[in-house]
């Protein structure tokens, strides 16, 4: 690695003086405010993942899929990957949960028929 | 013994996957390879090597085209495969649950629509030509467009929306990004780089290196307008009615 990248790239290094350093903990997590939001943006996801897989209701699991994606956008975003989240806001919140709406109203359950 | 099989087969693969995953570098060393050689020459010399100022694109488009290919190529084949088993609608005359149902949707979400739908593909149309500086690129705007017609589609019905985004312009159109892509990229060999790099060294030393540039940006655009007509595609194929096809009484 070039000499004097070490602070553009937020990675920790093991050389360097002491002020310099972080710890892997403050790399991943920064201020008590970003702390805050990446607990609650990754809480939110776990719990509508579980929900996604564990909803009995199929419109409801995809509803809630749809939140997951939009969800996953936004960390995609905090983990400085733009790309990255507007695709997933476009395909995953938007596209996909409308063709799975369209394939649940097109398709019918066995025990109604 | 099929089960037993299968069984072996899968426990084979496991422990192959599981031997592979042991000997790769451990995750977020920041010495292994990724970090000390790949992460510096992307960053360090993404513009001169693909004359794109976005490192982003770069990478997508350039250092890992093959990726983008295969992309490109698997949405062109889900197309395929949706139009295989439930066939391209015909011409003018289809319906879908919107204009059978008898329900109007509501003035205000009509209004809404008309209103946003415009602004939506403007900034999809951003998100593609601007790809190559800012973040965003050609699939990203081609899925913006996706989502807006579907929104159309939705809520206007599917006859209105046919209309707009006619089939004579969607079938010509949805083979545009692996066409564009392939095109561009074997362009490459003929400019004494290799296949899928844009930066040739003849052209960009001898001709204009805006030219490379302008490559990256048709890349762009005919991923994003194969991208979009091919969501549109899929969605239509899925929202026509059965039996709807004959003109209502």
């Amino acid at each position: 690695m070039v000499r004097g990248r070490e602070d553009s790239f937020p990675l920790p290094t093991r050389r360097g003086p002491r002020r310099f350093r972080r710890s892997s903990w403050e790399v991943m997590m920064g201020s008590s405010w970003d702390v805050t939001l990446n607990v609650l943006l990754l809480a939110l996801l776990v719990v509508t993942a579980l929900l996604a897989v564990s909803a009995r209701d199929l419109l409801a699991a995809v509803i809630v899929f749809a939140v997951y994606s939009l969800i996953m956008a936004l960390t995609w975003q905090r983990l400085q990957a733009p790309d990255l989240a507007l695709t997933e806001a476009a395909v995953g919140a938007g596209v996909t949960t409308v063709l799975f709406v369209v394939t649940i109203f097109r398709t019918r359950r066995r025990e109604e028929e | 013994m099929k089960r037993l099989v299968s069984l072996f087969f899968i426990g084979a693969l496991a422990l192959l996957l599981l031997y592979v995953v042991s000997r790769m570098p451990p995750m977020g060393d920041p010495g292994n390879p990724t970090a000390t050689r790949v992460v510096p020459r992307y960053l360090e010399r993404a513009e001169e090597e693909t004359h794109a100022r976005n490192v982003v694109t770069g990478i997508i488009i350039n250092y890992r085209g093959f990726d983008t290919l295969g992309e490109v190529t698997v949405i062109y084949c889900a197309l395929a495969a949706v139009l295989a088993v439930l066939g391209r609608e015909k011409r003018g005359r289809i319906r879908d649950y919107v204009e059978l149902s008898g329900f109007p949707s509501s003035v205000i979400v009509r209004t809404m629509v008309a209103l946003v739908v415009p602004f939506i593909l403007l900034f999809s149309l951003y998100t593609i030509l601007h790809g190559e500086i800012s973040p965003g690129g050609g699939f990203q705007g081609g899925a913006v467009i996706g989502a807006s017609m579907i929104i159309f589609t939705t809520i206007y019905g599917l006859h209105l929306s046919s209309v707009k985004v006619s089939q004579g312009l969607r079938s010509p159109l949805e083979g545009s990004a692996v066409i564009t892509f392939f095109l561009v990229g074997v362009l490459g060999l003929f400019g004494g780089g290799n296949f899928l790099t844009y930066a040739w060294p003849k052209v960009s030393q001898a001709l204009h290196p805006a030219l490379v540039t302008w490559l990256t940006v048709l890349v762009e655009v005919g991923i994003g307008l194969g991208g979009a007509m091919v969501l549109v595609s899929i969605l239509f194929a899925m929202v026509r009615e059965e039996g709807a096809d004959e003109p209502l009484a």
